[in-house]
């Protein structure tokens, strides 16, 4: 679902931030899968052997996941915050603009002026502090796409060593399906997520 | 901001508070908010301060097309000063308040989003399959003031009848009545200017069948602490500003 132009930055970031508490439930749960395919794999001996280390690398991605996300979902609430913030001192710029076109006497309209200019001030320095958030998160979105890519290719991998499980092949294979679908779903937020990232980018990049 | 589910049935009540961003000094509050598939209704979303926190966390449970209905228990800040910032993130929603606030909640901007004004005898709405009772609680402690009753869900919304000072990170529920009694002495016998109102009320809310009464400030009350608050509630002598 891609976000509509005509909403207000603050409400793209945390719309943001709302999907990827979403995608931290699937990587908590992909890290629940991974840990029950590490008992089996304990349990299973020779024949499963080969599945504990794509069980630990599954785990260990799950849990690079969960961090990520976390500072890319505290990252988009600190940039909604600040387009708040913004948006309240656009406000009263706005109000001193219509308050100075009221006032006739010139030194009063000097007065009002003086207290615009740190307000413009405080706007420029948010804006700023909305494009550094941008470029992180950007940072941060390819730093999980390239994990979840890995994951994806070690998820195929499983598939052939859970075949080779005998009596385990079935519960192998279950989890193996539990573990895709949720990269799938993972790589499917991502995908959106930097979509929507793009449109506050080229939003911020507009003021 | 922390997120509780309060009832999970054809539809969900989740409560929001706790939160750990607010600036200092700005009361805690607990915001509502009923979800109803492709609609949900938001209860007093709270102050400006907040703002941020609330629409990040409410985003975690819908989509921002869903929240088409608000709901000011009346006119205070910390219920609905927010109600600016909300205007633009909902343009096509309404807001259902006290007839009597209209012209006073305006003040907190008011372009996009429709005011449908409360009359005093209440009102009832449905979402899709939830049905909510705008409750009259007039002077308790606004002179234009409504809570939410959902029959459904045994549910009442209670605004700031049975709220709490509250030190940050407490519990959302109340475990032992007795010892919340403290929490809540002041904030009644202050803040709630009436004995007839809240007598008539009482008379009134008796009548519910409620298994949670859910506050803006403090715990909500489950089962047995919500009669034994109507108890309290009833031998308390409120309006103390003016002995």
């Amino acid at each position: 679902m891609s976000v509509q132009s005509s909403q207000p930055p603050f409400v793209l970031a945390a719309r943001l931030a709302g999907r990827l508490y979403r995608m931290l439930e699937t990587a908590r749960s992909m890290s629940i899968s991974s840990s029950n395919a590490k008992c089996i794999s304990i349990r299973g001996g020779e024949k499963t052997a080969g599945f504990k280390p794509i069980t630990e690398f599954i785990s260990d991605m799950a849990k690079d996941t969960i961090s990520i996300s976390s500072k890319i979902n505290a990252t988009a609430l600190q940039f909604s915050i600040t387009a708040v913030m913004e948006k309240r001192a656009l406000s009263a710029l706005h109000s001193f603009h219509r308050a100075n076109q009221r006032i006739e006497d010139e030194a009063k309209i000097a007065d009002v002026n003086l207290l615009m200019q740190p307000l413009q001030q405080k706007i420029q320095a948010l804006r700023e502090k909305q494009c550094g958030y941008c470029k992180y998160l950007e940072n941060l979105f390819d730093e999980i796409t390239q994990r979840i890519r890995a994951a994806r290719i070690i998820v195929t991998n499983s598939r052939t060593e859970a075949s080779r499980a005998g009596d385990y092949q079935t519960n192998l294979f279950s989890i193996a399906d539990d573990l895709e679908y949720c990269s799938q779903s993972i790589a499917d937020e991502i995908k959106i997520c930097k979509r929507n990232l793009e449109e506050l980018t080229q939003m911020i990049g507009q003021q | 901001m922390k997120s509780t589910v309060i009832y999970n049935g054809k539809y969900k009540w989740v409560a929001f508070g706790r939160d750990q961003d607010k600036p200092e000094k700005i009361i805690d509050t607990n915001q509502y908010m009923v979800i109803d598939g492709s609609r949900s209704l938001l209860m007093d979303p709270g102050g400006i301060e907040i703002f941020s926190s609330m629409l990040a966390s409410v985003l975690r449970h819908t989509d921002i097309d869903s929240i088409t209905d608000l709901f000011a228990s009346h006119q205070d800040p910390d219920i609905i000063s927010s109600l600016g910032l909300w205007d633009e993130a909902l343009p096509s929603a309404t807001l259902h308040a006290p007839w009597l606030w209209e012209g006073f909640i305006r003040h907190f901007g008011l372009s996009n989003i429709k005011y449908n004004a409360l009359p005093d005898e209440g009102l009832s709405m449905t979402l899709n399959h939830a049905r909510l009772v705008f409750v009259p609680a007039h002077y308790l402690h606004s002179s234009g003031n409504f809570h939410v009753y959902d029959p459904e869900a045994r549910i009442l919304m209670s605004g700031d009848v049975g709220a709490a000072l509250e030190s940050p990170g407490a519990s959302m529920f109340v475990s032992d009545f007795d010892e919340h009694i403290p929490k809540m002495k002041l904030f009644h016998e202050r803040w709630m200017p009436s004995n007839k109102a809240k007598l008539d009320w009482i008379d009134r809310v008796r009548k519910l069948d409620i298994e949670y009464m859910a506050p803006q400030h403090g715990r909500i009350f489950k089962g047995e602490a919500v009669q034994q608050f109507l108890n309290w509630f009833e031998q308390l002598d409120v309006g103390t500003a003016i002995k």
